[in-house]
Order: structure tokens, then C-alpha cells, then sequence
């Protein structure tokens, strides 16, 4: 059986190095960083992994135009996406939800709380698929 | 503003919360977490000093954007007061409303000092483990 791939997207390198790790410990999942948000987006589409892991606040693209980029893509539209967000404003969570966002991970990350979401949400898609 | 980040809540952190940092190394292991936490020291204290800069002229999209990224690290970090006094930069620069007494130069230089106390407290801690 494949390994399950997830992307994760953040421009703070360390940052994002250390969530991939922390993934990387606690999953058998494999776990690719990119900190270039176009280069993800281009090895997104090649390479469709189960899930990306987009930060919401970047310079270049925010989490909401990769989302929105993923979801207009047919191509793309299927793979699930979580923002990881340290916004608490309901408006912006109103507004990632009308991109069809399929969850989100709140910063500081809390890692069992974001290992338990991954995979309940994996297992979940995957058992609907086969079902 | 919101309700749960006050300038004044912020000051009531600790610099270095140990526990968050354990949570850290639980789920890095050890040689992980302190690798990675010399890295965050060192970007931390250039995105600090990027976020000063950006305080002093007041531009709004780099105090949010700095004062975000740092909310993050420094949260995850185990730097509790740093994390809570980004994350209410962050919210004064989104609204574009810096009270005006954050950004006189005492301030600036006790944001510094914090900043300084609380790597400090980190790099005694990664002495000890």
C-alpha cells in the first residue's frame, strides 16, 4: 500500500521544518515541506497528495488563493486542504469555507490535536471512496 | 480589539513556559527540538528586528506580516509573552490601529529587552536538557 502524502505549506521555514517533522514522528504519512509557494503549487499538480497544509498568512499567495488555486483546478479540486491559522475572526473562517476548505489547524499548532485531525480526516475520505 | 489579547495580558506570560517547549521535544525528540530551536533564535531575532524597524515608520502590512510570523514561532517556541504581544500587534496593525503609545521608542526598547530576556531563558533551558 502507498504511503499517503501530505504538502506542507509555510514561508517560515523553521517553522514549517518543524511542523513536517512533528508530523513526520507521529505518522506514517510521507510529509513534504515547501517553504516557495508556486514551486508547491507545481508539485502539487504533478504529484496530487492526499492532503496539503497551507499557512494562511504568506507574502507571495495567501492560504486562501492556494486554496482557491486547488479548488478551481479540476485536476486538484479532490485533494483536501487545511489552513493552519492563527486568526480568530469568524469572517475569515466564513470566507475559507465558501472555497469548500476542508479544515483547519490553529497556530501554535498542537500536535496530537493536529495528528488526530489529519488522520480522522483521511480515513474518513478514503473509507466514503471506497465505500 | 479582540477581547482576549490585551496589551496587559500579554505582560502576565511567562518569557519561556517550559511546558510548551516539552510538548515540543515529546513530539520532536530531543536532538530535534533543540536543532530547531537555535534556528527559531536566529530568525527571531532578525524578525524582530524587522518588526521594530517597521513599527518605527508604522508600516501596517510589515508590522502585521512580521508580528504574525513571530506570533507563530514564539508561540510554538515555548516564548509565551512574545507569542501574546505579537498576536496583539498583529491585531492592532490588521485594524490599522497602533496605540500610539506602543510605538515610542521606550516601548520599542522594552520590546527588545523582552525579546532578549526571553531567548535567554530558552538558551539556559536548552543548556540544561
Amino acid at each position: 500500500m502507498t504511503k499517503k502524502k501530505i504538502f506542507l505549506i509555510d514561508d517560515d521555514p523553521i517553522l514549517g521544518k518543524t511542523v513536517a517533522q512533528m508530523l513526520r514522528e507521529y505518522t506514517d504519512y510521507e510529509i513534504k515541506f515547501f517553504s516557495d509557494i508556486k514551486l508547491a503549487i507545481s508539485r502539487i499538480k504533478k504529484h496530487k497528495p492526499d492532503l496539503v497544509l497551507v499557512d494562511w498568512v504568506m507574502p507571495e499567495m495567501t492560504g486562501l488563493d492556494v486554496l482557491e488555486t486547488l479548488k478551481a483546478d479540476k485536476d486538484t479540486k479532490d485533494i483536501s486542504v487545511f489552513i493552519m491559522t492563527g486568526k480568530k475572526k469568524g469572517e475569515d473562517f466564513l470566507k475559507a469555507c465558501s472555497y469548500d476548505v476542508d479544515g483547519f489547524i490553529t497556530k501554535p499548532v498542537d500536535m496530537l490535536y493536529m495528528k488526530n485531525r489529519v488522520m480522522n480526516h483521511l480515513q474518513v475520505k478514503y473509507n466514503l471512496v471506497e465505500a | 480589539l479582540s477581547e482576549e489579547i490585551s496589551w496587559l495580558s500579554a505582560q502576565e506570560q511567562n518569557l519561556f513556559d517550559v511546558e510548551v517547549f516539552n510538548r515540543l521535544v515529546l513530539a520532536l525528540g530531543t536532538d530535534k527540538a533543540i536543532e530547531f530551536a537555535e534556528s527559531y533564535i536566529e530568525a527571531c531575532q532578525q524578525e524582530v528586528s524587522d518588526l521594530i524597524k517597521a513599527l518605527d515608520t508604522k508600516d501596517f502590512a510589515k508590522i502585521e506580516f512580521s508580528s504574525h510570523k513571530l506570533s507563530s514561532s514564539t508561540g510554538t517556541y515555548g516564548n509565551m509573552r512574545l507569542h501574546y504581544i505579537n498576536s496583539y500587534i498583529e491585531e492592532c496593525a490588521t485594524n490599522e490601529n497602533m496605540p500610539p503609545e506602543l510605538i515610542t521608542s521606550d516601548s520599542l526598547k522594552g520590546l527588545q529587552v523582552i525579546v532578549d530576556y526571553s531567548i535567554e531563558a530558552l538558551e539556559k533551558h536548552l543548556k540544561q536538557i
